[in-house]
């Protein structure tokens, strides 16, 4: 696709390529919102550039690592990236869990990242089991000052709830905080083994390449002082892995706003407050849009 | 939604044999995504591919006491398409308005349509499956190639001069067909010289895209 004309969806810093993707002397190219762009490493140095329809490179863009991603944006005016203080934390490992590409809207990612009641169906023995699909009543709110969407209180019962989790062979009743960050990333707080006071931070960034084609970026800020990085890496895109089986096969892809189009129930609180987010920002990109009458 | 299955017209849909009881299967008709599943008694039901929750395929699904069952969040829909029961509300009764959308479906000559059964006044009680046999074409062009058969079309199938043979159509989308034949021969030999036949389709519609993309290779 071209370049989208969005402008809501073009004003958002949105992920590109983790660091060291892109090596000295190599370059990377692949789209954003339908654009070609290409990442490009002279000397250590990355530069981030619009890649013409003919292969010549096109204007700057700007680049920003945060978060243990490179983030870009095509708009004059972007949102600015969140505010994540867990990612400062000293004592927290950060870890990167590279990237997964996933042929849906970006906004179907977003929700089922906000979504319990599917963790004993897809995510069977880590995430839920069987028999405990509860999904008990939670909160979301709006929260004005920094416009995202948050979802409170929420708990599940959890057979394999981490890395960790798995290690010392213990269930869970986790403790849940979902923050959506912007229409293309969203982040969950949940309860660390061994930290009673304390929550593991883990986001996903998606990069959408066309409206039904994105790459998303799993950076944690996780207290754990005992799994290898390489299990908490494992961890993370074995859940994504089995998401993907589900996000691939929704119809339409692209995600619908319409009324009755698809029936929420009151599990779904934090995706219907999502949506009804969504459709007041006046984004068209990544939606399905009913043919005119 | 983009593919709705208003338009979705009467034709075959699978073999009758190759759908076991208990199993869900993915089929596309005019361009629709349906699943095609039967349930423990035997009975056939056709559905769009669609849970009417977040819109899973439901071709993805299983199905346990006689449901289909979505594989995203476990809902369970009855033979009359409607919800039974939502685990994430294990005590709540889903509200009647949410079902799966249904479309007709009947068996006959060993096959399974799309649309209500229509009498067809033939012959026997007991058909054999031959081949459901996948084409780039559309099926115009497949039955032409099949026209030294001499063939009556009664209702949509195309029935063998006498009898003895049924072949329907389905159509997946613009240049894609599937061709489903069934007897009433049940002679292995016969089964597999129609099988053969089938293969032998395919084949030359797959060598004459060959050919045609040569020449569009070739051509300046």
């Amino acid at each position: 696709m071209a370049i989208t004309q969005d402008q809501i969806a073009l004003n958002h810093w949105l992920p590109v390529a983790y660091p060291g993707q892109v090596k000295t002397g190599e370059s990377y190219d692949t789209q954003l919102l339908g654009q070609a762009i290409r990442l490009s490493n002279t000397n250590g140095a990355l530069s981030c550039n619009i890649l013409n329809d003919g292969g010549s490179l096109g204007r700057d863009l700007p680049l920003d690592e945060r978060f243990a991603v490179l983030f870009t944006t095509l708009g004059d005016a972007p949102r600015p990236l969140p505010i994540i203080d867990e990612f400062d934390e000293p004592d927290r490992r950060i870890v990167n869990c590279g990237s997964v590409g996933v042929n849906t809207s970006p906004f179907r990612i977003v929700e089922n990242f906000l979504d319990m009641a599917h963790f004993c169906f897809v995510h069977t023995d880590l995430l839920g089991a069987v028999d405990e699909t509860e999904v008990l009543s939670y909160k979301t709110e709006h929260r004005e000052d920094v416009d995202e969407i948050w979802a409170t209180e929420c708990q599940f019962f959890q057979p394999g709830a981490s890395a960790s989790a798995i290690d010392a062979g213990a269930g869970q009743m986790s403790q849940y905080t979902y923050r959506v960050l912007s229409p293309f990333s969203v982040m969950l707080y949940k309860s660390a083994m061994g930290y009673p006071d304390r929550l593991d931070a883990i986001c996903l960034f998606i990069q959408p390449k066309t409206e039904t084609e994105c790459i998303g970026y799993m950076p944690m800020a996780l207290l754990d002082d005992a799994s290898s990085t390489t299990s908490m890496i494992h961890f993370q895109q074995t859940i994504f892995m089995q998401d993907r089986i589900i996000l691939e096969n929704q119809r339409p892809k692209l995600l619908p706003l319409t009324p009755r189009a698809e029936m929420p129930t009151r599990a779904d609180l934090s995706s219907v407050a999502f949506r009804r987010w969504l459709k007041d920002s006046g984004m068209r990109f990544g939606l399905w849009q009913p043919e005119a009458a | 939604m983009d593919k709705t299955i208003d338009h979705v017209t009467r034709q075959a849909v699978a073999l009758s044999g190759d759908i076991a009881a208990g199993d869900a299967h993915p089929v596309e008709v005019d361009g629709a995504e349906l699943v095609l599943w039967r349930d423990n008694e035997g009975k056939a039901h056709l559905w769009q591919d669609r849970c009417p929750h977040r819109g899973m395929r439901l071709s993805f699904g299983f199905v346990r006491d006689n449901r289909l069952t979505c594989l995203y969040h476990g809902w369970e829909f009855g033979t009359d398409g409607g919800c039974r029961k939502i685990p994430a509300h294990p005590e709540m009764a889903p509200p009647a308005t949410l079902c799966a959308e249904v479309l007709p479906v009947s068996e006959a000559m060993g096959m399974i349509f799309a649309g209500p059964h229509v009498e067809i006044g033939v012959i026997s009680d007991t058909w054999y499956p031959v081949r459901s046999v996948f084409l780039s074409c559309e099926p115009e062009a497949a039955l032409d190639a099949l026209k030294d058969v001499s063939w009556r079309k009664i209702d949509g199938v195309h029935l063998f001069e006498d009898g003895t043979l049924a072949c329907a159509v389905q159509r997946r989308g613009t240049d894609r067909c599937v061709l489903h034949l069934s007897t009433t021969d049940p002679s292995a030999e016969a089964r597999l010289r129609w099988a053969r036949r089938l293969v032998g389709l395919r084949r030359m519609i797959s060598e004459g895209e060959d050919r045609w993309l040569s020449r569009r290779t070739k051509s300046p």
